[in-house]
């Protein structure tokens, strides 16, 4: 093989605490980049993987102290003057961030943000050169009507547009290197169909070495051709990527392979004949703005059965979570009824309202905020046994450990604070919380999109079985079909606030009857390269 | 899998970090009640505590003694009318303190209720309080307690601080009025919702707890504030009336002397900034007690 562009050579990163202490994030990383090459490093949360891009460009903070070697060609840049930096960063190798609006400044328009980039690099360009080149820069990203573009600001833009724009900013100094952190995390899987498609497609075109950090199992096996897989802040393997995902060489990699859902849409035995729990009749949400009023809902309809899961299925904004937060009463329901339980959640009077909600479980997506910082874990975990049950002392100790015991925590850290815990530590405790009552509904809004992997199928497992044991019916908001596929009975797909496909889990997977349910199955990326090759190629041709 | 591995290695050794042993293990604290209750105590009794070292009495002033430097029965020296400095500063205290801690218990009690309702609420009860709010910040501080002390029949401690606290709750309130607005859109506020408790608890037992910790910390600062206000308005003539003592009356006098008799200066404001610097470090180290990030 040729030369490699950028070689990471036993690369160590140490962070000093406020305490004197080390804490190592890196140790005795390497790995080199071809050209033309995406590379992809996969980890769950912690085991290095941005600590490691980050130092390339030399952006970690002022208390790391590294080791090794990264070069980029001859030239080295760990510990490098902050000049050689600046002659790198953005020039030779660019960056992008998961957030593209984090990325971009709200003030200024995108043309303004990519000829600043240009103006710092290229003094010589004339003004009407940068002009041109702007919108140049934004017709590759195929951002559409890139001249009437370029003077839209940042919030004007969809998320997938908006990371267009970040790519284009990063593309504009013809890089030898892309390192792109998540870039595609915080989008809808149709919208990541796109940006990949954008990413695939320049690598052929400008000629550009990507770095690519997810912890996306299918993203990797959409677009790397090679993998490298962190945890601990160590190299667990590194491997081209048919091979990685046919024969593991690491147990660790074996582990995140397996924890991976996937959609296989598999019959289950399940199925209730008895009457709904939850019935939601043509409600339509609507949020008043100051001058106009945004429909989030709009005339949907669903139910659910005891015992039994349905899943809401939709991309951000489809409304799947207003739903959620309409049948708890924080969203403003205008018309059409909710019953839960035979009571009217929408028109009956507040006392009786705090009543239902007593049977009404809920856990929220963010583990952190869902958990109250100040109190312990078996304090919020009792909370509403104490309140509503008037349970005290002893009595209420007992139940709290059986609710602890039931989601697999020791009964000890009942003295314990949520940041004490991990993130999926944090959604047992929410678990538990939203159990306690033995409620009738549980409103689950993406439990485990902020979890990972491998977190995320240990929470799933536990959930089931408490669903199994508890016999709640569930109402599961997620965006994963994946996961919708592994726990659900039903499925509703929304779309743009319209509930537009609602059946048996096995039918709307396998035979989904509405385009845009048929768009979201083939957008999501299978977490197997050989498929998912044969998915693009077949897409890329379709275009 | 890993995780519940990790789970049980680190189970066996949780201890109970309460905030009584959190904060008895922290010198700050000590130190700073220990001079809280120093100041209280000389506010109390003052006579005793300044006969130790002394003239007991602030208001034997010998003419001949004006001006004196710090010497040995008067540690603190004498002012330009030949009063012991150390016993009016001593003296000086219990109305001192009192402006200040009034003052600035009464704003928070009005800032923390006003603020939260409309943080918490919003809507029209939001709008009325943050108009009222602006309205009164908008009007001249001096001018306004000019206006409102020459009006009252007599001008007491308890009614200067009524009239402070009037003017520097606004300030207060717009603080929790935002935290509690941040707080409000948790998830774990919307959790609590969910399961169906009242307002009353959500807000004595959620929202408050997290939203308190920007409004003690300027409050604490403030009271400072406060003792120099009381000084400014009885420096114009609208604040406590002769023969009152305390600090802010020292201070405004002394500024006039700053050259010839520096110590009549010196010595109220390091009793004025020990006050502050300890209610500043108190308020500091019981926060950090009472948030469970700061415990371990």
């Amino acid at each position: 093989m040729s030369e490699p562009v950028l070689t990471i050579d036993h690369l160590g990163v140490n962070f000093r605490t406020s305490d004197g202490g080390m804490v190592q994030a890196v140790a005795d990383v390497s790995l080199d980049l071809y050209d033309r090459e995406v590379l992809a490093i996969v980890g769950e949360s912690g085991s290095g993987k941005s600590v490691s891009a980050m130092s390339v460009l030399g952006l970690l903070p002022p208390n790391a102290e590294t080791s090794g070697s990264i070069r980029l060609g001859n030239m080295e840049l760990l510990n490098a003057d902050e000049s050689v930096l600046s002659q790198v960063r953005g020039r030779r190798i660019s960056m992008v961030f998961q957030d593209p609006f984090g990325a971009l400044d709200p003030v200024f328009t995108v043309g303004f943000q990519l000829r600043e980039m240009l103006k710092r690099h290229f003094p010589k360009m004339t003004r009407a050169e940068r002009k041109e080149r702007a919108v140049e820069l934004l017709r590759t990203v195929d951002l559409p009507e890139p001249d009437k573009r370029v003077s839209s600001y940042p919030h004007q833009l969809s998320g997938g547009q908006a990371q267009r724009v970040v790519i284009a900013m990063a593309l504009a100094c013809d890089p030898e290197v892309l390192i792109a952190d998540e870039p595609t995390t915080a989008l809808d899987v149709t919208v990541q169909r796109e940006i990949l498609d954008v990413l695939m497609r320049l690598r052929e075109e400008v000629g550009v070495a990507v770095l690519m950090i997810t912890h996306d199992m299918g993203v990797v096996a959409d677009v790397a051709d090679r993998v490298v897989v962190m945890r601990h802040g160590r190299v667990e393997e590194t491997q081209g990527v048919r091979s990685l995902f046919a024969s593991p060489r690491a147990e660790y990699t074996r582990e995140l392979l397996e924890a991976v859902p996937r959609l296989k849409a598999e019959p289950r035995p399940t199925v209730s004949a008895e009457d709904p729990v939850l019935k939601v009749e043509r409600i339509s949400v609507e949020y008043k703005r100051r001058l106009h009023t945004v429909t989030a809902v709009d005339s949907a309809s669903l139910t659910v059965r005891p015992g039994e899961v349905t899943a809401l299925v939709g991309e951000s904004g489809s409304g799947k979570s207003t739903i959620g937060k309409a049948i708890i009463g924080l969203a403003p329901v205008r018309d059409g009824s909710i019953w839960v339980d035979g009571v009217d959640a929408v028109n009956s009077s507040g006392k009786e309202l705090r009543k239902l909600r007593k049977r009404i479980g809920v856990v929220f997506q963010n583990p952190l905020g869902a958990l109250d910082p100040r109190l312990t874990i078996g304090e919020a975990t009792g909370e509403p046994l104490r309140v509503h049950r008037k349970l005290r002392g002893p009595a209420l100790e007992a139940k709290v450990h059986e609710l602890l015991d039931s989601v697999e925590l020791p009964r000890a850290w009942a003295e314990r604070f949520p940041h004490e815990l991990s993130g999926g530590q944090r959604q047992r405790v929410s678990i538990a919380r939203a159990v306690s009552l033995d409620p009738v509904l549980l409103i689950a809004d993406e439990p485990t999109s902020a979890l990972d992997v491998s977190v995320q199928a240990t929470v799933l497992e536990l959930f089931r079985k408490v669903q199994q044991e508890l016999r709640f019916a569930c109402l599961f908001v997620s965006h994963d079909l994946a996961v919708v596929d592994e726990l659900a009975d039903h499925v509703a797909v929304m779309h743009h606030g319209k509930i537009i496909e609602h059946g048996l889990r096995t039918d709307v997977l396998k035979n989904p009857q509405h385009g845009y349910t048929r768009r979201l199955l083939e957008a999501a990326p299978v977490p197997d390269p050989v498929q998912q090759r044969k998915h693009r190629l077949a897409h890329v041709a379709a275009k | 899998m890993t995780e519940q591995l990790a789970a049980k290695e680190i189970s066996t050794t949780v201890s109970r970090r309460g905030v009584w042993t959190t904060v008895r293990r922290r010198p700050q604290f000590w130190i700073s009640l220990a001079a809280l209750i120093l100041l209280l105590l000389i506010a109390a009794v003052p006579g005793q505590i300044a006969g130790f070292f002394g003239e007991s009495d602030p208001r034997v002033c010998p003419l001949v003694e004006s001006n004196q430097p710090p010497s040995a029965g008067h540690p603190f020296g004498t002012d330009i009318q030949g009063c012991d400095v150390m016993a009016n500063v001593l003296h000086g205290t219990r109305t001192s303190l009192f402006i200040g801690l009034a003052t600035t218990s009464v704003c928070l009690v009005v800032a923390v209720t006003l603020g939260t309702i409309a943080g918490y609420f919003g809507g029209l009860a939001d709008r009325i309080i943050a108009r009222l709010a602006d309205v009164i910040l908008g009007f001249p501080f001096l001018l306004g307690a000019i206006v409102v002390l020459n009006s009252v029949p007599e001008r007491t401690p308890l009614i200067l601080s009524l009239v402070l606290a009037f003017f520097a709750w606004p300030t207060l309130a717009r603080l929790v009025r935002s935290s509690v607005r941040s707080v409000k859109e948790r998830e774990f506020v919307q959790a609590a919702h969910a399961v169906g408790f009242s307002h009353a608890r959500i807000i004595l037992g959620h929202v408050l707890p997290n939203s308190l910790a920007p409004a003690l910390a300027v409050a604490t600062t403030m009271v400072g504030g406060v003792i120099v206000a009381e000084a400014t308005l009885t420096f114009l003539g609208v604040g406590l009336t002769q023969p009152s003592i305390s600090w802010g009356l020292q201070l405004s006098v002394a500024q006039g002397y700053f050259q010839t008799a520096i110590h009549t200066l010196i010595f109220p404001s390091i009793l004025l900034t020990a006050t502050v610097l300890s209610l500043i470090a108190l308020g500091d180290a019981l926060r950090d007690a009472l948030d469970p990030k700061g415990r371990s």
